[in-house]
């Protein structure tokens, strides 16, 4: 349930100013101009901005969870967590990598929480998304279903979001060196299962 | 592989984010904007702690503009030992209470002090007062007691009335007009049928069992893990709340001209019937016990009113006017009833002879501000934090 540590009040991350360009959806200038206008109530300005984000964040979160209704929960808190803490935001900082922080951390937890829920027994529960979840054939998203979440969200992180480890480090508040050799351990065991 | 990464499909993926957008736009219409002086409260702090500091140094007026200082930033006012009873220094027993005003939900500890949690709905405790389980209008929450969200979860449905079950594993809530039951890490969620509303559900201590008003005149307990109908009863007159017992022996069932009392497994025990012209305005067992205190109003006029599991009755206290809720503190000694006419809450101790304590100028300690600052409901009085 804790989010790495940090809350959403807390903002973007203060030390990592500058993110890969690439895991940045839209231009700086733009998403400043969304974010300024959905802080002063601009609906068409959120908007904006949910649709620059919302498929990254529900995908990166379906890529670490592996089940469709709780990615979706995922990437929806995030956004309300960002709309939460609209006002508080710092708009000289990114947007995307506060909510991918937001996102990745909570799905890390719900994957954990997920191992350990014994007490919550699967008879009955609404079937959300099970038969779909069945048309998920790729064989990559199939191998990196069975890697740890921590080492799914690295991945993640890194190839489907572009950061670099060092913003990777910064956005999971680890160590680059522990970073890099999730990255690669995850990598090997990819091959290997390959 | 971002290219695999990508093209991977996910279930759903445009229901979803069509989903996504009707509860998110719809959250972001109905936002609350935190107001200018708390996005700006570190600089304002800083700012008033430098006048402050040199006002107070240069002349005595600098104390008076110190205290008005203090007040322009919304930090808690310092609470005067005189007169005694208009501020509420604190709670005659042990425990916290959990107060809804305007602003949202405060957190009152047994000191007097308060806290505002945030603009949260219909807030209860888990049972060791360790979180709260709240609702915005769209939104789910479970929040600390110092007001950090732990989880949240956005609905497109009308929240109301979450309560936390015995050990803290599952939460019930109305979403509509549908009982529903959230396990308590937010994760697994589960309808569970029609629900009247008006009336909060109550958790059977120790079970997994919960009671819901299924309509206006039909109670219901279902077994929540097995998804299993117990039982179901039918009222007089409609439901008005419903709470356990502490050993969930017993389920009383408030209507509003008389008290029905049903056993675990929904035989009708006693019922106590209001004399005409009576109505029930609130009812509670006495923690730890099969004792029950009810408010009743009848021409004008209010009694508290205790019935002890032999069914002797006493009055506790009676006053002209309208009084409004009935919560016992956690030590089971003390009752507390509003009067909103007075702007002023009652703390009946339930000794013989039962002592009172008044604290008026409710209204504003929970509204501060406002120029016409609206009473407050109570939402639990709990127990004590867990040692350590």
């Amino acid at each position: 349930m804790a989010v790495g540590g940090r809350t959403p009040a807390d903002g973007p991350l203060r030390g990592a100013r500058s993110y890969s360009r690439r895991a940045v959806a839209s231009s700086g200038r733009e998403e400043r101009a969304w974010v300024r206008g959905a802080q002063a109530g601009s609906a068409e300005a959120f908007e904006a901005l949910f649709h620059a984000h919302w498929s990254r964040a529900h995908r990166a979160a379906y890529l670490v969870v592996h089940d469709a209704a709780a990615a979706e929960d995922i990437a929806q808190e995030a956004f309300l967590a960002a709309i939460r803490n609209l006002d508080r935001f710092d708009r000289r900082r990114p947007f995307g990598p506060w909510l991918h922080r937001i996102v990745v951390n909570r799905a890390i937890d719900w994957a954990r929480a997920r191992s350990l829920r014994a007490e919550v027994g699967d008879g009955g529960v609404e079937p959300a998304a099970d038969p779909a979840q069945a048309q998920v054939s790729e064989e990559l998203v199939g191998r990196l279903a069975s890697l740890s979440p921590e080492h799914r969200a690295v991945v993640v992180l890194r190839y489907l979001l572009e950061y670099t480890p060092g913003e990777i480090a910064a956005l999971l508040e680890l160590p680059r060196g522990t970073v890099n050799s999730r990255l690669r351990r995850a990598l090997d065991a990819l091959k290997e299962l390959g | 592989m971002k290219r695999e990464l990508e093209r991977a499909e996910l279930p759903g993926e445009h229901e979803a984010r069509e989903r996504a957008w009707s509860a998110l736009s719809e959250a972001f219409a109905r936002r609350e904007r935190v107001p200018w002086p708390r996005r700006h409260r570190r600089q304002l702090v800083v700012a008033a702690a430098a006048a402050a500091v040199v006002a107070a140094a240069l002349s005595p007026p600098g104390l008076a503009v110190l205290g008005s200082l203090r007040d322009a930033i919304g930090r808690e006012r310092v609470v005067g030992v005189r007169p005694a009873h208009r501020e509420l220094i604190r709670l005659p027993a042990p425990g916290r209470l959990l107060v809804e005003s305007r602003p949202g939900t405060w957190v009152v500890q047994a000191g007097g002090s308060r806290r505002l949690l945030g603009p949260y709905r219909q807030a209860s405790w888990s049972p060791h007062g360790l979180f709260l389980a709240a609702v915005r209008p769209f939104e789910l929450l479970a929040i600390d007691p110092k007001g950090a969200v732990r989880w949240s979860k956005p609905r497109k449905q009308q929240l109301r009335w979450p309560r936390w079950s015995f050990e803290g594993y599952r939460i019930a809530y109305l979403s509509d007009a549908t009982l529903r039951v959230i396990t308590g890490d937010g994760a697994s969620d589960r309808g569970f049928g029609n629900a009247d509303p008006r009336v909060a559900p109550a958790w059977r201590p120790g079970t997994h069992e919960v009671a819901w008003a299924a309509s206006a005149r039909v109670v219901q307990v279902a077994a929540a893990d097995a998804r299993r109908l117990r039982w179901r009863a039918a009222t007089i007159g409609p439901v008005a709340a419903l709470s356990w017992s502490d050993d969930g022996r017993l389920l009383l069932v408030a209507e509003r001209t008389r008290l029905a009392v049903y056993s675990a497994d929904g035989r009708l025990e006693e019922t106590i019937a209001l004399p005409r012209g009576s109505t029930l305005a609130a009812a509670a067992f006495r923690p730890g016990t099969h004792e029950v205190a009810r408010l009743v109003r009848a021409g004008g006029r209010s009694r508290i009113v205790a019935t002890d599991a032999n069914g002797r009755s006493r009055t506790l206290f009676a006053a002209a006017g309208r009084l409004e809720g009935l919560t016992w503190s956690p030590d089971g000694e003390w009752l507390l009833a509003s009067w909103p006419a007075a702007d002023e809450w009652l703390f009946v101790h339930d000794a013989s002879p039962a002592r009172l304590v008044a604290v008026t100028a409710i209204s504003r300690q929970f509204d501060p501000g406002a120029r016409a600052p609206a009473f407050p409901t109570v939402g639990g009085w709990c127990c004590s934090p867990p040692a350590g």
